[in-house]
């Protein structure tokens, strides 16, 4: 017997092994006739990948820099320090997680507003929408609890404000405030809470319901837009092993070059320390992210009717937010292959509406 | 006398009385005109008339008329002091029509008090204790005395100068305020003008042998400036080290002493120093030797330059003599530290343009700088090799500095070579995967 049959036998074996203990065929089965549908906006197919990315950069980063971060307010900005100057490539590692946390935001948006303006919503893929709007909007709350965790003074006016936002909810907003805060200032208290909630509980609900995303994806297959069908069935389909998935690598990879480079050149800067007593520095203004609904509220008048301007304002994010949750349940032309224009059009208008606020919001000095 | 009997005929007579509800109005409006005209009696019988002085001044004009208008501010009208309490005389308004009786010189009426007795007249009140304490427990009492050793006091009492400043020259006096009061002529913001009221005014202090430059002098220095501009009540104003009612020149020996009062530190060296005994025995004004009196401006390291023209040194020692090397030696130092900050600065702040976190390097560079605050200080003993040991932890300090600055670069060097080599990986795996990509796309078309 050769080497090369010995070679051979030892990986059947192994094979054989895990085939065993394992459903191996059926998994190597279903990627094997995993396609994807090739058609005029294939291109936004890889956005969903691309959000996965920088979402594992996430965990890997946020693992390195816990061996570090102390979650307290004495302790936790001298910790970033300490990260960014004596520990090697500390500075890498809190740069590329700051800079990730970003791109990742921005992708899941891009990704989110594909996948509606492609009816991608539409039966039987409900679950799925539902499940990947409300990743999203747990990737807002990441966001919103990680810009805290430095403890600088930014940060900590930021979160004194985001906060303050809840307090107008009707009836529940002061409980609401007392809850986020853990009291009712922005505390050591409100950061350990944070701390909690970037490292356990968001993790804990985002694992969840990525899985049930991910799997639900994989169950039903990529969405053709209502617009593509045609175009689609006259393409022949690209097999997701390993042609999609090598484009899928690629594009990871560019990602992680301009993620290296973002982080090398622009370092995420650190700032002062909080300092509770001190006066509202000005400038501050909270992540990109969050910039259109708090230039929206400035322009709503103090008064509209019986009711407080801010107040209507909230109620109607809120109420917006679950018009978009529940998306697929009121739109349902897509799914009898009836346009549905106006729900188009409400996707360009929240889409330019989010661009030209946030846009003002740079251009206008922040005063909170 | 009108008995309940009578009320009620009266009552019942009343016109018209449709119901019980309409009797009631008219009982609580007659209660009501009762009530008012009777707190209106007792009103008017408790509140007191205007004084005899008072009543009959204010019908006069121009300057018998400026009193009665600048009483009514007066911190002494507030504690309810009365025109009487200085001039003497009847202040009853029954006294208002008949000026013989208000003027009595038997109810003590002096008139306007001669400028030689206004201490005395002030001093009356002021120099009691038991009287002071009674109105403000916290102001002192010794005005007069602390005046009459004062350039002012003396020259009015011993030499019969009535052209001296008194009390009322600098407080006013009908309208005197608190001293803490913003708009008082001696709150500390307004010293400077109140005696540049005399002391800045040629004509007036003609016949006296001393300047008429210092308000202007003083405008132009560091207290000024921080007094009058930035408006900082803790800078001092004239009396700060002249004294206020105890006014006089500082003298010789005391002037370290009226410095030091704020520059502790300089004053303790300059008393420890190889310069205080031939200083006293020159006599040399110390501090204002080299610093000047009221035109203080901000010292420079210019001042321990040989090659300056400010050299402070060269006013007494020779070129090459120990003192003019012992100031080169202290400049030598002062430049050493200076320069290494500098460098460190620079480094540092590079390294910060570029991105780097430095907050601990530029915390090092602010301890230096108090260092180098503290070289400057320690100058006033004048021992350049005593100066040389103190400055040591500033120039270790500025070391440090300087050398986390040059680590920051380099480590930004090696940040930007890592970046290089890891943007040609990532490119050069990109490029083979893109070129795998378009080789297995002609195998799967």
């Amino acid at each position: 017997m050769s080497q090369e049959d010995n070679i051979t036998n030892s990986h059947a074996e192994k094979a054989g092994f895990w085939r065993e203990r394992f459903p191996l065929d059926a998994v190597a089965y279903f990627f094997k006739k995993k396609n994807v549908p090739m058609h005029r906006h294939s291109i936004w197919y890889y956005l969903g990948g691309m959000t996965l990315f920088f979402f594992i950069i996430q965990v890997g980063t946020g693992i390195l820099l816990l061996l570090y971060y102390r979650p307290t307010a004495e302790a936790a900005f001298e910790s970033v320090q300490f990260i960014m100057t004596k520990v090697q490539f500390g500075w890498l590692i809190r740069s590329i997680h700051s800079w990730s946390a970003n791109l990742m935001v921005a992708a899941a948006m891009i990704h989110m507003f594909s996948v509606f303006l492609m009816k991608a919503y539409r039966k039987p893929r409900e679950i799925t929408w539902v499940s990947g709007v409300l990743l999203f909007f747990l990737t807002l709350g990441f966001g919103f609890s990680g810009y805290l965790l430095p403890w600088n003074t930014l940060a900590y006016f930021a979160t004194k404000v985001g906060t303050e936002i809840v307090s107008v909810i009707p009836f529940i907003g002061h409980d609401l405030l007392v809850f986020l805060r853990g009291g009712e200032e922005v505390t050591g208290a409100t950061l350990t809470r944070f701390f909690g909630i970037h490292v356990a509980v968001l993790p804990m609900l985002v694992t969840a319901l990525l899985v049930l995303h991910l799997l639900l994806v994989q169950v039903q297959g990529m969405s053709v837009p209502p617009s593509q069908i045609e175009i689609s069935a006259r393409n022949k389909p690209m097999p997701f092993f390993p042609y999609f998935l090598l484009r899928d690598l690629l594009g990871w990879l560019v990602a992680l070059g301009v993620l290296i480079a973002l982080a090398a050149l622009f370092p995420w800067e650190l700032g002062e320390k909080a300092d509770p007593f001190a006066p509202a520095p000005p400038g501050i203004k909270p992540e990109w992210y969050f910039l259109f609904m708090f230039q929206t509220l400035k322009y709503i008048p103090a008064k509209i009717l019986f009711m407080d301007g801010e107040v209507l304002g909230i109620l109607a994010f809120g109420l917006v937010g679950l018009f978009w949750l529940l998306i697929p349940f009121i739109d349902r032309r897509p799914e009898e292959r009836r346009s549905s224009r106006w729900f188009t059009a409400f996707g360009w208008a929240a889409i330019a509406f989010i661009i030209v606020m946030s846009l003002i919001a740079y251009v206008i000095p922040q005063t909170f | 006398m009108l008995s309940h009997r009578h009320f009620k005929n009266w009552y019942s007579d009343l016109p018209n009385r449709p119901d019980g509800l309409v009797n009631l109005v008219y009982l609580a409006g007659l209660t009501f005109c009762f009530l008012f005209f009777g707190v209106s009696l007792i009103a008017s019988a408790q509140t007191p008339s205007e004084s005899s002085c008072i009543a009959c001044h204010k019908l006069l004009d121009g300057e018998l008329l400026a009193p009665v208008t600048a009483w009514k501010n007066d911190v002494h009208a507030h504690t309810g002091l009365g025109c009487e309490s200085c001039h003497g005389g009847n202040p009853s308004p029954q006294v208002a029509e008949d000026p013989d009786a208000a003027k009595s010189r038997a109810a003590g009426f002096i008139g306007k008090p001669s400028r030689k007795n206004i201490p005395a007249l002030c001093g009356k009140c002021h120099s009691d204790p038991a009287m002071i304490k009674k109105y403000n427990p916290a102001l002192p009492t010794d005005q007069l005395a602390t005046y009459r050793t004062s350039q002012h006091g003396q020259r009015l009492f011993q030499q019969g100068d009535e052209k001296v400043a008194v009390c009322t020259d600098c407080h006013g006096n009908h309208g005197i305020l608190a001293a803490n009061d913003s708009r008082s002529s001696v709150y500390p913001l307004n010293v400077p003008a109140t005696c540049g009221r005399c002391h800045a005014n040629a004509d007036f202090m003609a016949g006296y042998s001393i300047g008429t430059d210092q308000v202007a002098d003083y405008e132009a220095s560091v207290h000024g400036e921080a007094l009058l501009r930035k408006r900082d009540i803790a800078a001092p104003a004239c009396n700060d080290c002249h004294g206020n009612h105890g006014a006089i020149p500082p003298e010789v020996k005391s002037i370290s002493h009226v410095c030091g009062r704020c520059h502790l530190n300089n004053a303790d060296l300059f008393a420890k120093s190889p310069h205080a005994k031939p200083y006293e025995e020159m006599g040399l004004a110390q501090c204002e030797a080299c610093h000047g009196n009221h035109k203080i401006t901000k010292p420079t390291d210019a001042r321990l330059d040989p090659n300056s023209n400010e050299f402070v040194c060269a006013n007494c020692h020779e070129p090459d003599s120990e003192g003019w090397k012992n100031g080169t030696e202290m400049f030598a130092i002062l430049n050493e530290m200076k320069s290494k900050i500098h460098t460190a600065d620079s480094l540092v702040s590079r390294a910060e343009r570029a991105g780097m976190e430095v907050s601990e390097a530029k915390f090092i560079i602010s301890a230096a700088d108090d260092e180098l605050i503290k070289a400057r200080t320690q100058i006033h003993n004048y021992r350049a090799d005593i100066l040389r040991e103190r400055a040591q932890t500033g120039i270790g300090l500025a070391d440090q500095a300087v050398e986390f600055g040059r680590a920051a670069l380099a480590e930004l060097q090696f940040r930007r070579k890592g970046l290089a080599v890891s943007m040609v990986i990532i490119f050069a795996v990109a490029a083979a995967l893109y070129m795998k990509i378009r080789r297995r796309d002609q195998e799967w078309k």
